[in-house]
């Protein structure tokens, strides 16, 4: 375990995309909050490791049309205190200062939160063939044999609400992919949890322009008020007119192996009225496909409710 | 005595500052000489037998010293396992002396090298093929080997009560008008140290010395001498500081072995810190329980009948006692028929050991619940139902009285400070908002214990004064409070007395366990401070020279440093140095006296609670708490606060987030690391109130002080389920209260018969 391994620092994309070469042995350092808490594990053992904290992607810029790029070297906490950002997209926000710990925001970027492995066994040895035990944190939708780990990150789901894009660049190429096909329902190949291509480097994430944004909101439910992953979280973003929902983006986290869009969710929300029956009533459509054991089997009733208390707080924020 | 006195005042800490700016040298920032580093290979199986271990590939990577194996380990020996003979072992299993495998990181191999790295990476490299058997790591899977034992600590397992004419307490029970039974359980708990358990050993010929996390420096002492075979002077244990213990430092846990072994083999200190990990699985732990409780009262709330049962989880490897029923419902109300019993279920894992209030904290959860619903059951305010079954000796002691007893003060000061008589009865009638408001209360108790315990007190030529000890400040404050104790009783400045402790060469003092060390501890400095006091006193009389020659010594007194009355300005360094010494000292021992059989010894208190609850989706926040703790004189009002506060917190993770879950497959702890087992955050720490009676027990020692370590912890679980019923309805019999478990709450336990 914690093997040895060699050390570059690049200063550009392109060094960094040469250096990496396509290799899977070959791994970038950006925050290191997975990477070194990994491989200590022994559950990552690269051969080589790129530090690309010095190329310059961490800018966030909001542009006038309400579309935002999010450099993907910026910090969870720098992104998380830039002001304009908070008042367009507060789900993006409060999903930021709802994970982690100060410490860990401090360092970890935004696009290595979006690679962080789930909080399981699976993924914290050097044997991702041996199995989590069934727990009360286990995930309701996207289940396979191999995993029930729920995707541990806060701020790809509130990106998933938002219908978010991934900018990846490789080679010369770039490609602009949508959250929803970049997480993957790891199903038989656990440890593939995104359609990355080898030799990809997250380089920002899009925004859309949606002025309606700000009637959102990210609610997380934990035992404890910091420093644990999601035993529920919903991200809901409320288009109001005159009370009456128009548009809703309903995903939520911990219950998915992947962020979880609700669809049906989102379809019952439209054309009601924005109060508590309406929400209470659309709701209770999370818990199509739900599937639990013994130790989560309070999940589905948890996210019925945490949709509800979203939707209230957006709405609020929607009006 | 000094004019100014230091006991009770609010001193900080004098060892604060050494420790916020890193100062101070814990067990792993020895400096040793050119140590090598030493890294614990671990089963990765739950139960089995190791077929084949390779190491050559290990051996051969950079750096590696040795690597030692069942199959190449020196001997190592079992201890006596003896509380009273102090040579007890965190765990009997010793390691690397067979194939056998009884728990999930059980260590299979010791790997040696010159730096931790190096160790780490070979240690990687190490293969174990096992023959695996399914290991026991759940309650089912236990439950066929579940035995009552033999006796838990002076009582049987199960202890009955009755009063004339009642044949058993099941038929009483049965007969009462009201009954209540209902069935808790608390989960595996860990004490999650914040500094990791570490060892630095280093041989001197046949003498070894070994820095090491402890809280028992004689016990530590004949343990590891028994262990690996050696005479126990031949040991030295050295460990000033800790950081966090809380029971599981206590005994010598085999790493600690280890080292000692490897640095005898390879001939130089080696070093070992263990992983966050493997505090989860070799250090001990708490067991899980299962409490049934069966109570009985009449109408009016007079109880009759009190049933206790318990099962807690134990070790295979190493048989464990949580006496959660022994320690709380044998003696806490005034009831004529009582029965507790206890089983053990042994478990594929690692050995449990004592973690802050052993026994009361889980059963005062169980108890105290009870309570609650009982009260709830006969339309009777749960403080009143307390009061009304108060007892007032000690029935599990024939009826001894209580030394000093004050509860009821506890109960009653409490309920005014906290505003107990503006809580509504009925559930759910109280919200801001999105929040259900309830409040709870539990008594709180804890024994008070006290050893045999030797200190002495030395003044030096300029003055200074130095107090030593083999015990320990667990970040409790003892350096303090020995200083403050010693600045009363010689009557000398604060500021010249320092404190050493944490060495096992100093004058022996019991475990630092049980919260005992100001029991224990300080009576005995403050013995021997007063024969300093004397010594030097006759010295000023008989000194030639002295302006106090021939005076009575009677008419002599030694205040702020300073002999009083003399005819001139005549100081203890004056003195010193006048009689041409180096030095003046005094070492005492101090003992329970008679008293101690003719009364009964506890600490008490009253916790109470408010809570919020989200109404929607069930997340638990303390949002008020206050203590009021019945321990005797309290020493220092900064630090025996902040030992409430600290029991506190452990009660409202306990309570609301602390759980360890095994792996019913492999028997792994799938909750060992701090992101995955949830002590609490500041966040969830309210402002706590603290208050103390402040009564001394001076029947208990010459001090009046009972220890203070854990009984803010008692009661802290139920204060806050109670108030969770209170603000919504929902009765949760099983620890942790979750947002999950509120909003679809487990099914009811199968009761214990």
């Amino acid at each position: 375990m914690s093997s040895p391994f060699a050390y570059e620092a690049v200063k550009t994309e392109a060094d960094a995309l040469r250096v990496q070469g396509g290799s899977p042995s070959t791994m970038y350092l950006a925050g290191g909050t997975t990477l070194i808490d990994l491989w200590k594990l022994g559950a990552l053992q690269p051969l080589k490791v790129v530090d690309i904290n010095a190329i310059p992607l961490a800018r966030i810029e909001v542009s006038a049309s309400g579309a935002a790029t999010l450099g993907a070297m910026a910090r969870m906490s720098d992104a998380a205190a830039h002001e304009e950002l908070a008042e367009r997209f507060p789900v993006v926000t409060e999903s930021l200062l709802l994970a982690a710990s100060p410490q860990i925001r401090n360092m970890a970027s935004l696009g290595g939160n979006l690679l962080q492995r789930p909080r399981s066994w699976t993924y914290r040895n050097p044997d991702p063939t041996l199995p989590e035990a069934p727990g009360r944190t286990d995930a309701i939708f996207g289940l396979s044999a191999k995993t029930q780990a729920p995707h541990p990150s806060d701020f790809a789901v509130a990106l998933t609400a938002l219908d978010a894009s991934i900018r990846l660049r490789r080679g010369a190429g770039e490609r602009l992919v949508r959250v929803s096909d970049f997480f993957r329902i790891p199903g038989d190949d656990p440890l593939r949890l995104t359609t990355m291509l080898p030799g990809e480097l997250i380089t920002a994430i899009e925004l859309p322009p949606m002025l309606w944004a700000r009637g959102s909101t990210y609610v997380k439910i934990r035992d404890r008020t910091s420093y644990q992953f999601a035993l529920v979280s919903v991200a809901a973003v409320l288009r109001l007119e005159d009370g009456v929902v128009k548009d809703a983006r309903i995903a939520a986290g911990g219950v998915g192996t992947k962020p979880w869009r609700l669809p049906l969710v989102e379809a019952a929300l439209a054309d009601q009225p924005a109060d508590e029956a309406a929400f209470a009533a659309a709701a209770a459509l999370c818990r199509e496909g739900a599937k639990t054991h013994a130790f989560n089997a309070a999940k589905p009733e948890l996210l019925e409710r945490t949709i509800v208390r979203a939707c209230l707080v957006a709405a609020s924020r929607g009006a | 005595m000094s004019t100014e006195s230091f006991i009770g005042k609010p001193i900080p800490r004098v060892d604060g500052r050494l420790k916020v700016t890193g100062a101070a040298l814990y067990a792993a920032d020895h400096p040793a000489v050119r140590p090598a580093h030493a890294w614990l290979v671990k089963s990765r199986v739950g139960r089995g037998r190791i077929v084949a271990l390779e190491v050559a590939e290990a051996e051969r990577a950079p750096g590696v010293l040795g690597i030692w194996t069942h199959l190449k380990a020196p001997k190592l020996f079992l201890t006596g396992d003896s509380f009273e003979e102090g040579n007890i072992v965190g765990e009997k299993l010793v390691p690397l002396q067979n194939e056998q495998i009884v728990y999930h990181g059980q260590t299979i191999a010791l790997v040696v090298a010159e730096t931790l790295e190096q160790a780490r990476h070979a240690a990687g490299l190490v293969r174990a093929r096992c023959e695996e058997r399914a290991p026991a790591a759940s309650w089912e899977a236990g439950k066929a080997a579940s035995y009552e034992p033999p006796q838990i600590d002076s009582e049987p397992a199960r202890v009955v009560r009755t009063e004339n004419g009642v044949s058993d307490v099941k038929s009483a029970f049965e007969a009462c008008e009201v009954k209540l039974e209902a069935t808790y359980h608390t989960p595996i708990g860990h004490h999650t140290t914040i500094e990791p358990h570490a060892t630095v050993a280093e041989w001197q010929g046949d003498h070894l010395t070994v820095h090491n996390c402890s809280q028992w420096m004689t016990g530590q002492q004949r343990a590891l001498a028994e262990v690996l075979g050696i005479p126990t002077e031949n040991v030295r244990v050295i460990c000033p500081f800790v950081g966090g213990a809380f029971g599981s430092k206590a005994t010598i846990w085999m790493h600690t072995a280890l080292a000692a072994m490897a640095a005898r083999e390879v001939k130089r200190p080696v070093k070992i810190s263990l992983t966050r990990e493997q505090t989860f699985n070799s250090v001990g732990h708490r067991p899980a329980t299962i409490q049934t409780l069966q109570i009985g009262a009449s109408r009016d709330g007079r109880i009759n009948a009190l049933r206790h049962l318990v099962a807690s989880t134990s070790s295979v490897a190493h048989e464990f006692i949580e006496p959660a029923a022994h320690t709380t419902s044998i003696n806490f109300y005034d009831v004529p028929n009582v029965e507790v019993a206890q089983r053990l279920t042994p478990l594929n894992v690692g050995a449990p050991t004592w973690m802050r209030a052993p026994g009361e904290a889980p059963g005062m959860f169980a108890l105290e619940s009870a309570m609650d619903e009982l009260a709830l059951a006969l339309k009777i305010d749960p403080l009143q139902l307390r009061l009304i079954n108060y007892a007032e000796n000690d029935l599990n002691r024939k009826g001894r009285p209580y030394s000093s007893k004050h509860l009821r003060e506890c109960y009653e000061r409490g309920a005014a400070g906290f505003g107990w008589d503006k809580r509504n009865p009925e559930p759910r009638s109280q919200r801001e908002g999105e929040w259900l408001i309830g409040l709870g209360m539990a008594s709180a108790s804890y024994p008070g214990y006290r050893l045999p315990s030797t200190a002495r007190v030395r003044i030096l030529a300029d003055g200074s004064v130095m107090v030593s000890s083999a015990t320990h400040d667990l970040g409790t404050g003892t350096y303090t409070t020995m200083c403050q104790v010693v600045a009363d009783e010689l009557g000398v400045p604060f500021d010249k007395v320092r404190a050493e402790l944490g060495d096992s060469l100093l004058p022996s003092a019991p475990i630092t366990g049980g919260s005992m060390t100001s029991a224990s501890v300080l009576p005995a400095v403050k013995k021997a401070a007063g024969k300093l006091r004397e010594k030097l006193i006759e010295l000023a009389v008989k000194t030639a020279n002295s302006p106090l020659k021939g005076v009575d010594p009677d008419q002599v007194e030694i205040e702020n440093g300073v002999f009083r009355p003399s005819p001139k300005p005549f100081n203890l360094a004056n003195l010193i140095q006048l009689a041409g010494l180096a030095a003046v000292e005094a070492t005492e021992t101090s003992k329970p006296g008679k008293k101690a059989k003719k009364f009964s010894f506890y600490s008490y208190g009253a916790q109470f609670a408010e809570v919020k609850v989200h109404a929607l989706t069930g997340e638990v926040r303390v949002s008020r708490f206050l203590s009021a703790i019945d321990c005797g004189r309290v020493l220092n009002a900064k630090t025996a606060r902040s030992q409430v506060i600290g029991g506190v917190v452990w009660g409202i993770g306990m309570a609301l987030s602390e759980e360890s879950l095994l792996d019913p497959k492999t028997g792994r702890f799938t909750t060992a690391d701090l992101g995955s087992y949830h002590i609490p955050v500041n966040a969830d720490i309210p402002h706590i109130d603290v208050l103390f009676t402040d009564k001394p027990d001076t029947n208990f020692n010459s001090l009046g002080a009972r220890g203070v370590g854990e009984i803010g912890i008692t009661g802290v679980a139920a204060a806050i389920a109670n108030a969770v019923f209170n603000a919504t309805g929902v009765r949760l019999r099983d620890l942790p209260i979750t947002p999950d478990r509120i909003v679809l709450p487990p099914k009811a336990r199968e009761p214990l018969s």
